[in-house]
């Protein structure tokens, strides 16, 4: 027989292991499960960003002949099928003519803009047809018009380009004449260029570019007609292929060499940048033909080799390879996003080239390479999204990650020293019972919520800063200096009343001249700019040293910032500083050590593992922090190291971008890629600051052990 | 007496069947016509922000049971949701690029229906002690591009290389503006500075009024954002045509276009061609394109539309046409 008691005994405690088991496993499956969300922040953070760095390619998508073979000119594939121009100037398609755009002459050039130009027909007469497009950039077949660009010869090439107005139509005969038509508003104007040409490419703005041999010209149209000639260049070997890049201010040149070359514009439009710049070649044979794609400043080369390759303006050459078999030049066109070419071959062999670039325009150079870019006659780094797509992407993360360092680092001058000398206070210096206060109070700063801190210090602090910046920076020297000085005094006078007087009073003494001096440094240094700096430091400051002053600056960032992280600094040292053994301090004062040498020799050095993570961590807390960078600074994408100039933190960017970036492209991944340098960063720092707090516990554990 | 009663009586109680059997009837007609009801959703431009979140009061105002919730963080943040199929609603304060309409057309397969529904220009202030009244517009884009796409003013570093004098000869120029999800930050780009790029000293903050404050708070700044945005704090600036006239934002200005930076604030729509907008957009639209909806665009700082836009934004959308009173009564 059992004792019941026993049996319920036996029973609960059977239940009390299953509860224990119960809870161990759902407190390791928390822990797992935590570990394994952060992680799959990081694989996702990373799946996202390496689609970046995927090579780009070309791809020879379908290949058929089409009918009228040989007598066609150029392919559309349109929503509702293919259709094709002859050279007789019908655009048929499957089931037959559509329209007959060209009655008694035969096309020889076609150019093809973008929603708000024509589509250009050049005829063998030196007539061209434009067939106008509607409001939602479809072509108007039925209401091509003619207009004379050359009296005798055949046009033989076409160009369009952009004006601020309508567009301007290049155009170069069999004869090398050249002449173009300029639209404004609904006028139609013929101009002259007097010079021969054998490559001619059109820019933004009425900018020519024209070649002869190895003579390169820059041309300013002008609607009045009177054009000018604004820079003549030799180049090394006879230019064989010009073409402007979206957006017309850069001009690449291939030359017999197989060489390819970056002209661009000079910023005030007037001539070329000074230094050109040369891509990767494909081969040494000439180069025979330039497309531009409408996208990314991206383009096509072919060599005369039959050689092709894919490049892009800043990252260079993406792609090469084996261009279909296509000689003479064939005839192509080119989709609105850039991502197909319509390809004809001589005998009607019809091939479509599927351009699978979409973040072509991203390469380690773009991201961190200074680079000289439209519109700019010196090499920068920049950070500047592309927004509706003509812009040249400005994709430097280095801006963004040295805002970031500078905001911590400032941040850390600020809170380092005050951190570290409240918790060297409050753990060797306070009673027990005035810790037990101090501690919560400094704490709970925690709880104040970065966007208060942000809100205040921009629209507060920064505005009061700017008007008063001689008091601030005296501030900034006096309160350090005021509070040794009080110190030593209070030390030197309390000695008298040490004993009456209660510990409280120490913190008073101390506030009270503080609070005074602080008031005689704001309410001297009206006075003092006025003697030293001649009655304004910022304008003192830009003629001495150059220095701007802004108002959203890092000074602003440091101070706010710094607020946010003393908490965090302060919590983790002082538990540092407290936990060193007492009987090691008590060791050194027992034998005659005072307490700042105790202080220096004993417990600094002990707690120093501890202090240095306390830093790490409150670094790592200041890199990933946001609401208060993005708040109080202009958020500038600058790279000065000046305490007085503005920056752009990674986190802050990523929250004024990331609501705007398309899903999946380039700006998108690229503001992921920033996340996964913070990520990895505050990873690694913490990380690091956890092992050294580990190792430096089991220190103290053997201390007290041995104790 | 008592019979008569009671037959009233009687009547009484068949008329009451009777109207309850003919409501009974008619619940499901009421139901198809009367109570609006659900959710309206937008995202997009923080400018059209302030505009949406009246509108949709005053829809809530006629149809208790709707709910509108507004989420106003840039333009740029209408295209990405529209296309997600996330809204149905984008307001953008620039119209759609080419790119952003490919990708809606891509995850859509039709094209977005952008309505306009207010006028707006981009207005350049500074704070309110500056001397300053008018600027050219190559002057504006000395001020904030570092780039010379428009003009070729040298660049303008102390409000003195502005014509300033005495104190302000000597003093900096510090300069504000919105971030690039914001229609204002990429109309100003393509219009004051012809597509170049902004400088980097440029301040970019999240919200028009972030950028009114921060340069209410500070001396030496000039901003832009659009209409409905200046207080007292900051002076609207005049901008100079090609004849030297100068030009401020005012009702006629921007109607007629003499203003140079005007443009029209958007709602797109995703709707497919030949269908019709569902009764509760429906209502919405009515009441935006409505003398009440546009009353509401003037007090709230921006222009409301002219009489042949509002007509034809209503024809696009297949609202029945506005009965004009002041015609009517003409004739």
């Amino acid at each position: 027989m059992t004792d019941p008691s026993v049996a319920s005994h036996r029973a609960n405690r059977r239940l009390r292991q299953h509860l224990d088991r119960l809870a161990t496993g759902v407190i390791a499956a928390s822990g797992i499960a935590v570990v394994a969300a952060v992680l799959a922040i990081g694989v996702y953070l990373t799946l996202a960003v390496l689609p970046l760095f995927d090579a780009a390619e070309v791809k020879v998508e379908a290949a058929s002949t089409v009918a009228d073979e040989g007598a066609i000119h150029t392919v559309w594939l349109a929503d509702d099928g293919m259709r094709w121009l002859t050279r007789d100037g019908q655009l048929r398609n499957a089931e037959g003519t559509i329209a007959r755009l060209v009655e008694d002459a035969t096309i020889a050039a076609v150019a093809e803009g973008d929603d708000t130009q024509p589509l250009a027909l050049g005829l063998s007469n030196g007539e061209v047809r434009l067939v106008p497009r509607d409001d939602r950039g479809r072509l108007i077949w039925t209401q091509a018009a003619t207009a004379r660009l050359f009296a005798t010869r055949g046009v033989a090439a076409l160009a369009l380009g952009h004006t601020a107005q309508g567009w301007v139509l290049a155009g170069r005969n069999t004869q090398g004449d050249v002449a173009a038509l300029w639209r404004a508003g609904d006028a139609l104007r013929r101009l002259a260029v007097p010079e021969t040409a054998e490559h001619i490419a059109m820019g933004h703005a009425g900018r020519l570019a024209i070649s002869q041999g190895t003579q390169l010209t820059l041309w300013k149209l002008s609607p009045d007609g009177k054009g000018t000639a604004l820079a003549r260049t030799d180049t090394r070997a006879p230019v064989t292929a010009l073409s402007f890049l979206q957006g017309g201010r850069t001009l690449i040149v291939g030359d017999a060499q197989g060489e390819l070359r970056r002209w661009r514009l000079s910023p005030d439009d007037a001539g070329w940048q000074a230094a050109e710049t040369s891509y990767a070649a494909l081969g040494d044979t000439a180069i025979r033909r330039l497309i531009a794609l409408p996208r990314q400043r991206l383009w096509l080369a072919l060599d005369a080799s039959g050689r092709m390759g894919l490049y892009q303006s800043l990252s260079g050459l993406r792609w090469q390879g084996q261009a279909p078999r296509a000689i003479p030049p064939p005839a192509v066109s080119i989709n609105a996003q850039g991502t197909q070419v319509m390809w004809l071959g001589e005998s009607g062999t019809l091939q479509r080239l599927a351009i699978e670039a979409p973040h072509a325009a991203v390469s380690a150079a773009t991201l961190l390479m200074p680079l000289t870019y439209e519109g700019h006659s010196t090499a920068q780094w920049r950070w500047a999204a592309a927004v509706t797509g003509d812009e040249e992407p400005q994709y430097s993360l280095v801006p963004l990650a040295w805002g970031t360092l500078k905001a911590a680092a400032w941040a850390m001058v600020f809170a380092v020293p005050l951190a570290l000398g409240a918790a060297v206070h409050s753990a060797c210096y306070m009673s027990r019972r005035q810790r037990a206060r101090l501690k919560p109070a400094i704490e709970l700063m925690e709880a104040l919520p970065g966007v208060v801190i942000g809100f205040v210090a921009g629209l507060i602090v920064a505005p009061f800063v700017e008007r008063h910046l001689a008091g601030t920076l005296v501030l900034l020297v006096c309160v350090p200096l005021g509070s040794v000085a009080c110190g030593w005094l209070w030390r030197v006078l309390s000695r008298r009343w040490e004993l009456r007087l209660p510990p409280i009073s120490v913190g008073v003494g101390l506030m009270v001249p503080l609070a005074l001096v602080c008031w005689a440094a704001l309410s001297l240094s009206p006075w003092l700019e006025a003697w030293w700096f001649g009655g304004d430091l910022r304008t003192w400051m830009y003629q001495q040293w150059g220095w701007d002053y802004a108002q959203r600056n890092a000074l602003i960032v440091g101070m706010a910032m710094g607020l946010a992280i003393i908490p965090t600094l302060y919590s983790l040292a002082e538990e540092a500083l407290s936990g060193v053994p007492r009987t090691l301090a008590e060791g050194s004062l027992a034998l005659g050590a005072t307490r700042a040498q105790t202080l220096w020799r004993v417990q600094l050095p002990v707690a120093a593992p501890g202090i240095l993570s306390a830093v790490m961590i409150g670094a790592g807390r200041a890199v990933g922090e946001t609401m208060i960078v993005l708040m109080v600074t202009g958020n500038t994408p600058l790279m000065s190291p000046s305490l007085f100039e503005g920056l752009r933190s990674l986190a802050a960017n990523l929250a004024i971008e990331l609501p705007e970036a398309a899903v999946g492209g380039t700006h998108y991944r690229l503001l992921l890629l920033g996340a996964l340098l913070l990520f990895v960063f505050t990873f690694a720092v913490n990380t690091l600051a956890e092992m050294v707090r580990w190792r430096l516990k089991r220190r103290y554990r053997r201390y007290w052990g041995n104790a | 007496m008592s019979e008569r009663q009671a037959g009233r009586r009687g009547a009484g109680r068949w008329q009451r069947l009777v109207t309850m059997a003919l409501a009974l009837c008619w619940l499901p007609v009421m139901a198809m016509a009367a109570p609006l009801n659900g959710t309206l959703g937008s995202v997009g431009s923080d400018t059209l922000g302030g505009l949406m979140t009246q509108w949709g009061e005053r829809l809530s105002a006629r149809y208790p049971q709707v709910r509108v919730q507004i989420q106003a963080a840039g333009s740029g943040t209408a295209p990405p949701a529209l296309a997600a199929g996330a809204t149905r609603f984008g307001a953008m304060s620039r119209p759609m690029t080419d790119a952003e309409r490919a990708d809606f057309i891509a995850h859509q397969g039709h094209p977005p229906l952008a309505v306009p529904v207010a006028l707006d220009a981009l207005t350049l202030f500074v704070h309110r002690d500056n001397p300053l009244d008018t600027l050219s517009l190559p002057e504006v884009e000395a001020l904030f591009a570092d780039t010379r796409y428009c003009g070729q003013v040298p660049p303008l570093r102390r409000w003195g290389a502005l014509g300033l004098d005495g104190d302000w000869a000597k003093r900096p120029i510090a300069r504000f503006g919105r971030n690039t999800a914001s229609g204002s930050h990429a109309l100003f780009r393509r219009e004051a500075l012809c597509g170049g790029n902004f400088r980097r000293d440029v301040n970019e903050l999240p919200g028009s009024s972030a950028v009114v404050a921060a340069v209410g708070r500070s001396r030496e700044a000039i901003g832009y954002a659009g209409l409905g945005y200046p207080t007292a704090m900051v002076k609207v600036l005049a901008l100079r045509d090609d004849e030297g006239t100068p030009r401020l934002p005012t009702h006629d200005n921007v109607v007629s276009g003499r203003y140079p930076l005007t443009r029209p604030l958007y709602i797109y729509v995703n709707l497919a061609p030949g269908e019709r907008l569902p009764a509760l957009e429906r209502a919405f639209f009515d009441l935006v394109l409505s003398p009440e909806g546009q009353a509401v665009v003037a007090r709230q700082g921006f222009v409301p539309l002219p009489k042949p836009r509002l007509a034809a934004a209503r024809r696009a959308l297949r609202l029945p046409p506005l009965v004009d009173v002041t015609q009517s009564s003409s004739k």
